[in-house]
C-alpha cells in the first residue's frame, strides 16, 4: 500500500478527479493499492442516496434551503447520502483492488467497508477509547448506546472492482456545519469528533496547531495499520488530472 | 447466454439497479461497465465478464437485484450457433440441476445429444476439476471469464467467501425475495404507483427523454392587466362566469405565436418534418387531487376572453370531477401552466411533448420598480411577475425564444394592442 497525502486543503471535485484517475492506473495495474489522505474545503455532499441508519432506509435527504458562504455542494457516486466535509476532519480515500491480494478482500464490498472501519476502531481502542460499528449503520461509533456518537462516516463506490471514496473522520472540525443537513438519514447531534472523546494530548503532542497535530498523529497510526510500506512524496494533480 | 449479479461480498445479497450503462443491441467490452448496483454504503459498477452483444435486460433502474439473479441476456458469436444446435436450458439450470457439477473432466461439446440435458457451462477441463474436487457447483459461480467462461480464480474465490457452505440443495424452489427489507412498522408507507400519476410520469419522462430543454424567464408589468382584468372580472361576475387570468395570458400568447409559427408545432421525428400549425389549441396545466393534467382549450384565436373565461371553468371543474374525456386532451399545440396560484417566484416547466412549447405563468405581486416619469426616475409601485418559457432547443434557438418573449410580454404589459390583432 502506498500512500499519498495532499497538504493542505483539497477542493472535492479535484480530489474526485484524482481518484478516478488512480481506480484507472489501479485497474490496470499500473500502481499500487494507493491510499490518500486530505482534508477538504468545506463541502456538502450527496452520495447516490441509499441508506440504512438502523432503524429506516432513508434516500435523497432533503437539501438545505441555502448554503452558507464557502461551502461548496456536490454530488457524487459515493454509497450514502448527505455528509459534510471541512477542514480538521481527516478524509481517507483507499484505491484498493478487490481482489483479496492486499488490502481488499477479493470482491467482497462489505468486507473492505468493515476493515476500512476496522482501522479506526483498532486504533482507537489501542488509546482507551471503545468505538464500534453497528450492524446496518456504517461508520465508525463511540459511546454507550444512550449517547452514542458517529466520528467516523463511511461511503465508497466500485468501479472495476476498484475501490473509491471511502470514510471521513472527524477529528478536530467544527460540527455545526452538519447542523444545515441530516447527515446520512441521523439527526445532525449524532456527530462526535475524535478530540472530544480523546484525552485532549493523547494524539496531539506532535507541535503545530491542533488541526496539524491530529492530522499528522491520526495519519501516523492509520497508515502503520493499513501497511503502508511507500510514501509518494511529490504528487502532481496537473500531471494526474 | 446470461449475465448474472455477480457475489458483491459475503452478507451482501442485494442491491439497487441504480443504472443501466448498457442497453440492448450495444456491443459490450470485457471489463466495460454494465450497471451501477448500490448497497447501505457502496455503489458499485458492474464490469462486464463476457464480450458479445446485449439482447435484452432483465431489471429495471430502481429495481432491487439480488445476488444470482439474471441481470441481463448476451449473444455472442460462439453462442449464437450453439443456439441453432442445443436446445438451451438456461433459465431453469440453476434451480433444476440434478448432479451439482457437470459430469466429467472434459467439456462437453455443445452438439452432443448426450449432454442435452446438461448446462453448457463453459470452463477448462482443470477448473472443472478443481471445482468437482471442492465439490463446488460450477452453475452457482458467477464467471467472470469472456462470454461467461468460469475461470480457475473465479472458483477459488467462491471457496474462499465461503459461499459453497450454505445449504442449496440443488432441486430446492426459489424462495420468493421480499421487494424490499420491511420497514420498521408505521416508518413508511407503499402506495401503488398507477394511474394518473403514472401517466404523469411517463408522458413527463418521455418529454425529458425527447426534448432538449431550456427555460427562458423574462419579467413583465402587469399593472395593466391587473386592472383590466379586474374590470372583465365585475362583468364575467354579472354574467355568471369566473374571470382569471388565463384567458388574457392565452390571447397575448397566440398573438405573439403567430409572429413565430415554429413555436407552436410539434417535430415529427419519424417523418423528419417540423409540424406548423395555423390553429392555437392551447394545453391548460390543472391541478387536481390525483395529479396534473391538461386539457386542451380549441381555436383560442376564434374566441373572446369571456367565451375563453366559460370554457376555462368548465374545464376546470370537469378535471376536479374527472370528466374530463380524450377528447379533451386531443389537438393541443402549445401549453400554458399556472404555477403562481401557489407561490414562488417562477418554475421552470416541462414541455408537453411532442409540443415544443411551455408557458409558465407565475405570481403577480406588487414590486417597487423603477419607472421614468417626465424625464425623471422615480420609484413606483407595480403589480410585477414573471413568465417563464421551457422550449425545446432542437425547434427553438435561444434567440428566438428571447424575441418570441420581448413581443409575448408587450401585450401582457399593453393588453390593449390585444384589440389590434
Amino acid at each position: 500500500m502506498q500512500l499519498i497525502s495532499l497538504p493542505g486543503l483539497t477542493r472535492y471535485s479535484v480530489a474526485r478527479e484524482l481518484q478516478l484517475k488512480l481506480v484507472e492506473r489501479r485497474a490496470d495495474d499500473l500502481i499500487p493499492d494507493t491510499v490518500l489522505f486530505l482534508e477538504h474545503y468545506p463541502v456538502i455532499t450527496q452520495g447516490r442516496g441509499l441508506q440504512f441508519n438502523g432503524t429506516e432506509r432513508t434516500r435523497h435527504m432533503p437539501l438545505p434551503a441555502a448554503f452558507p458562504e464557502g461551502v461548496e455542494f456536490s454530488e457524487t457516486e459515493r454509497g450514502g447520502d448527505l455528509t459534510y466535509h471541512g477542514p480538521g476532519q481527516l478524509v481517507i480515500y483507499p484505491i484498493c483492488k478487490l481482489d483479496g491480494q492486499g488490502f481488499g478482500p477479493a470482491r467482497d464490498v462489505e468486507g473492505f467497508v468493515r476493515k476500512l472501519e476496522g482501522v479506526l476502531i483498532q486504533e482507537l481502542s489501542a488509546s482507551g477509547v471503545h468505538a464500534e460499528s453497528r450492524p446496518g449503520a456504517t461508520g465508525v461509533w463511540v459511546g454507550d448506546s444512550t449517547q452514542a456518537k458517529k466520528v467516523a462516516s463511511v461511503g465508497i463506490a466500485v468501479r472495476k472492482w476498484v475501490t473509491y471514496h471511502g470514510m471521513a473522520i472527524n477529528c478536530v472540525n467544527d460540527l455545526s456545519p452538519f447542523g444545515l443537513i441530516s447527515p446520512c438519514g441521523f439527526s445532525p447531534e449524532i456527530m462526535g469528533r475524535l478530540s472530544d472523546v480523546l484525552a485532549p494530548d493523547a494524539w496531539s503532542k506532535l507541535s503545530g496547531t491542533p488541526r496539524i497535530s491530529w492530522r499528522k498523529a491520526l495519519e501516523r497510526a492509520l497508515a502503520r495499520r493499513m501497511s503502508v510500506d511507500s510514501v509518494v512524496r511529490e504528487v502532481d494533480l496537473q500531471d494526474l488530472q | 447466454m446470461e449475465f448474472k449479479l455477480p457475489e458483491l461480498g459475503e452478507g451482501v445479497s442485494e442491491g439497487e439497479l441504480v443504472k443501466w450503462a448498457v442497453k440492448p443491441g450495444d456491443v459490450v467490452k470485457h471489463d466495460q461497465p454494465l450497471c451501477e448496483i448500490m448497497t447501505d454504503k457502496a455503489t458499485i459498477e458492474i464490469p462486464s465478464a463476457f464480450e458479445g452483444t446485449v439482447a435484452t435486460l432483465h431489471a429495471k433502474e430502481g429495481e432491487i437485484v439480488h445476488v444470482g439473479q439474471i441481470l441481463l441476456k448476451f449473444e455472442t458469436e460462439a453462442a449464437a450457433d450453439q443456439a441453432k444446435k442445443v436446445p438451451t436450458h438456461i433459465e431453469d439450470v440453476a434451480p433444476s440441476v440434478s448432479t451439482p457439477v457437470n459430469q466429467g473432466a472434459k467439456p462437453a461439446p455443445a452438439a452432443s445429444p448426450l449432454n442435452i440435458e446438461e448446462p453448457t457451462i463453459a470452463a477448462s477441463p482443470a477448473t472443472r476439476k478443481m471445482a468437482k474436487e471442492a465439490g463446488v457447483d460450477l452453475n452457482k459461480i458467477s464467471a467472470s471469464g469472456p462470454n461467461g467462461r468460469v475461470l480457475r480464480e473465479d472458483v477459488e474465490r467462491y471457496i474462499s467467501s465461503g459461499a459453497r457452505k450454505t445449504p442449496a440443495p440443488a432441486a430446492a424452489p426459489k424462495v420468493p425475495r421480499k421487494a424490499m427489507p420491511a420497514p420498521a412498522a408505521g416508518s413508511e408507507q407503499r402506495v401503488p404507483f398507477v394511474g394518473l400519476r403514472k401517466k404523469i410520469a411517463e408522458k413527463m419522462r418521455a418529454s425529458k427523454d425527447h426534448a432538449a430543454h431550456y427555460t427562458y424567464v423574462e419579467e413583465a408589468d402587469a399593472t395593466e392587466l391587473v386592472q383590466l382584468r379586474a374590470h372583465a372580472k365585475e362583468i364575467g361576475e354579472r354574467q355568471g362566469v369566473k374571470v382569471t387570468y388565463i384567458p388574457f395570458v392565452m390571447k397575448a400568447m397566440v398573438a405573439a405565436l403567430k409572429q413565430f409559427p415554429m413555436i407552436n408545432s410539434s417535430l415529427d421525428e419519424q417523418a423528419g418534418q417540423l409540424v406548423l400549425k395555423n390553429y392555437y389549441n392551447i394545453g391548460l396545466s390543472i391541478q387536481t387531487e390525483d395529479g396534473l393534467t391538461a386539457p386542451i382549450v380549441k381555436s383560442v384565436e376564434h374566441k373572446t376572453v369571456l367565451e375563453l373565461a366559460r370554457e376555462i371553468e368548465n374545464l376546470v371543474d370537469r378535471a376536479r370531477k374527472k370528466q374530463l374525456t380524450l377528447e379533451d386532451f386531443q389537438g393541443g399545440t402549445v401549453t400554458l401552466t399556472n404555477a403562481g396560484s401557489i407561490g414562488g417566484l417562477f418554475a421552470t416547466p416541462v414541455i408537453n411533448y411532442p409540443e415544443v412549447a411551455i408557458m409558465g405563468f407565475n405570481k403577480i405581486s406588487r414590486k417597487p420598480v423603477v419607472k421614468v416619469i417626465d424625464g425623471v426616475e422615480k420609484i413606483v409601485i407595480r403589480d410585477w411577475t414573471y413568465f417563464s418559457i421551457s422550449l425545446d432547443h432542437r425547434v427553438v434557438d435561444g434567440g428566438i425564444a428571447a424575441e418570441f418573449m420581448k413581443i409575448f410580454i408587450k401585450y401582457i404589459e399593453n393588453p390593449g394592442f390585444l384589440l389590434l390583432d
